[in-house]
């Protein structure tokens, strides 16, 4: 997961090339049990992180976002680097 | 809320190296192609797809094939489903999961290209829309940074769990936003990461893919 970014950071980055309208959709806590599910982690590597971690971080090691943006349309303004919305 | 420093890259400061971390992640990629139960103590593919709240009704119309080689993290069509008749790129295809559930939203009047760098990933994908009989799905070779795809040519670009294995991400960002027709949407789940990763831990490669 080191190369998983924060939500504002998201964000940033697809305002940065031009998208608008970023919008986080949905979070879900994704937990060492969460891991365990996911193909690419290991028992090896679910052991590691189950001694190492401790238990209060045990049920989120990171968040699963659904994020949306738009291209904007054609003649659009696309400075909106700021333009993200959490949907309530 | 405080934004974070962007910990993360500009091209010319990748913090590993960008090929050898291919390798790492095709390597993992092709066991999950391969065997996809291998040694994992958990149920993968059906399981994962409901825990996810991917509906049943998609998933029971896909082969096992299709199913027991999924590794999405969220399900990036919970609130937005796609339109009959869009161009779809999906980007990370895989075995083809969420490329299958796009075909079938945008119907065969739409097309979907589902584009992944892992050549197992890629033959079962292929294998899988032939079981299908699906003629407006195409899997293609190819990189996140560099979609084999033309400019403008999609109304929407799906990706589930990819963009955190891409060093480069403004390069992967350029290219979506290049695949997309003006108004079009990307829509994709990924993991997130509020605190600070350590310089060391973005230099080790086991740290990015699992």
């Amino acid at each position: 997961v080191s190369g998983a970014l924060a939500e504002r950071v998201f964000a940033l980055k697809l305002g940065n090339v031009g998208f608008v309208d970023t919008q986080v959709l949905d979070r879900r806590p994704f937990g060492l049990d969460d891991a365990g599910r996911y193909p690419l982690f290991t028992p090896d590597l679910i052991t590691l992180m189950d001694d190492l971690l401790p238990p209060e971080r045990r049920d989120e090691v990171a968040v699963a976002v659904t994020l949306t943006a738009h291209r904007p349309p054609e003649g659009e303004a696309h400075d909106d680097a700021a333009g993200h919305h959490d949907r309530p | 809320m405080t934004t974070p420093p962007d910990t993360t890259t500009d091209r010319d400061e990748l913090p590993v190296d960008p090929e050898a971390l291919r390798g790492a992640v095709r390597t993992k990629y092709r066991e999950v192609a391969t065997d996809p139960r291998g040694e994992h103590h958990f149920h993968t593919g059906r399981y994962l797809a409901r825990h996810l709240g991917y509906y049943d009704r998609w998933v029971a119309a896909l082969p096992e094939p299709a199913v027991e080689s999924f590794a999405g993290i969220a399900n990036p069509f919970q609130l937005r489903a796609l339109r009959r008749g869009e161009h779809v790129v999906d980007v990370g295809s895989g075995a083809g999961f969420d490329t299958f559930i796009a075909a079938h939203q945008v119907g065969s009047g739409g097309r979907v290209v589902g584009v992944d760098m892992t050549p197992e990933m890629l033959a079962k994908a292929r294998a899988n829309a032939a079981l299908l009989e699906l003629d407006h799905v195409e899997f293609r070779e190819g990189l996140a940074e560099h979609l084999p795809v033309d400019d403008g040519w999609a109304d929407a670009v799906i990706s589930n769990g990819v963009f955190n294995l891409c060093p480069d991400k403004r390069a992967v960002f350029e290219e979506v936003v290049r695949v997309l027709r003006p108004g079009g949407v990307v829509q994709f789940a990924d993991i997130a990461n509020d605190n600070p990763v350590p310089p060391g831990a973005m230099r080790e490669i086991d740290l990015w893919t699992g």
